[in-house]
């Protein structure tokens, strides 16, 4: 399979945030979902969009919107993830404050979309799955468009577990 | 310069209904000085390492002589939470909260080497704009302030200025506690963001040769958690 069986379109990411009444997005930006970010980023989305001068920043101001009663999503890549492990573990392993991550696998070689991201010769794509693992935070994989109904059950699980949920994207999303 | 009992007393004093974001060294001291109607009640805010021992003092003597008081008021007041133990996480903890609450007021009580810890929050907060957040640092130049006093990494970061230039509506530096109580209301009042840094003297340290450390209590570790679910609630029955 190529790479356009393994890329999410934006239209149908945009449709899943809209179906689970995202109502801000708080990243910094990543280049995996750039096409969903152009889409987002537009006056019509209904989504307002905070960037962060980082990802423990994003977390936090995520954080602040769910208390105040938000629904907010989290962008990033995963170096991003890894950057803001400490505040992620304050406010979602320790604090139980729910929220949802959308981490493009940046750097991901094409050659090995549709194989195990664990067989990647780059350790930021390789590591992301042991290290969610090891820090026992749910997560899935966004692989087709088909999987972006595990938006709507990061959300339940979020709320019902009071943690963080990453999904984990997997190619470069479609621009469509 | 203030003490801590002043810069923490005066906000404990005149919040009212805003949200109160605080870090570790602030959240020791209101946890001492808020008794149990959040609003530091009787606690006097003196200069100087006197009024320091005499607010703490009397705080004190409140818990010894109404225990009912001090057992209400065990934990945060309402509208409060901590960003602990998460160094660097309560300007823009805050700031979601402004975002998402913007009919209320939203007053974070940051330190100082907490924000050198991500600075750059500067310019994310000044990017949003929020009119209803007033961002309070306490300068005092130490980490682990009354125990060890460990040096923060520069000795005169202008924090306001670079407030300023990061884009907040207003930012000033304030030394003197009498003036900190005259401007916080009109601070509170402005269009933010509004940054203000407060010269405070640090606590007296308690090491020395000797010196044994203490475990820290165990809702330290837990209390986020249990204030972000208390905010929660509250903010819902204030909705409702």
């Amino acid at each position: 399979m190529g790479l356009s069986e393994h890329s999410i379109s934006a239209s149908t990411a945009f449709a899943a945030l809209r179906r689970n009444q995202v109502d801000h997005v708080v990243t910094v930006p990543d280049w995996v979902q750039l096409s969903l970010h152009e889409r987002i980023n537009r006056a019509d989305s209904g989504i307002k969009v905070i960037n962060t001068a980082n990802e423990n920043q994003a977390v936090t101001v995520a954080a602040g919107l769910t208390i105040g009663g938000k629904r907010p999503l989290l962008m990033m890549q995963n170096q991003g993830l890894y950057n803001c492990f400490n505040t992620l573990r304050a406010v979602c392993l320790d604090a139980h404050i729910p929220m949802v991550f959308m981490v493009g696998q940046f750097g991901r070689e094409f050659s090995n979309i549709g194989h195990p991201m664990s067989e990647s010769k780059r350790s930021m794509v390789r590591i992301a799955e042991p290290f969610l693992k090891a820090i026992d935070l749910p997560f899935h994989i966004l692989d087709s468009d088909a999987d972006m109904s595990r938006l709507d059950q990061a959300y339940e699980d979020a709320e019902r577990l009071r943690t963080g949920v990453v999904l984990l994207v997997g190619a470069p999303m479609a621009w469509r | 310069m203030m003490n801590l009992v002043q810069a923490c007393g005066v906000v404990a004093k005149g919040r009212g209904e805003a949200i109160l974001v605080a870090t570790m060294a602030s959240m020791f001291i209101l946890d001492r000085i808020e008794g149990a109607d959040g609003g530091a009640t009787g606690v006097p805010l003196v200069s100087g390492k006197a009024g320091l021992v005499l607010g703490l003092g009397v705080a004190k003597l409140k818990t010894v002589l109404k225990p009912a008081h001090a057992q209400a008021a065990k934990g945060s007041a309402a509208g409060r939470i901590n960003s602990v133990p998460l160094m660097g996480g309560a300007a823009c903890l805050a700031l979601g909260l402004a975002l998402a609450q913007p009919q209320k007021k939203v007053i974070v009580l940051d330190g100082d080497a907490s924000l050198l810890l991500e600075l750059g929050g500067l310019a994310t907060v000044a990017a949003q704009r929020p009119p209803n957040l007033l961002h309070c640092v306490v300068h005092n130049g130490t980490q682990f302030t009354g125990l060890d006093n460990m040096h923060i990494p520069t000795d005169d970061f202008q924090f306001a200025e670079v407030a300023r230039k990061a884009g907040y509506a207003h930012a000033e530096r304030i030394q003197d506690g009498a003036k900190w109580a005259e401007r916080f209301p009109q601070l509170l009042a402005m269009q933010g963001p509004v940054f203000v840094e407060l010269m405070v003297e640090p606590v007296p340290k308690q090491t020395k040769d000797g010196f044994e450390q203490a475990e820290l209590p165990e809702n330290q570790y837990t209390r986020m958690g249990d204030e972000a679910l208390a905010l929660q609630n509250w903010l819902a029955q204030e909705a409702a």
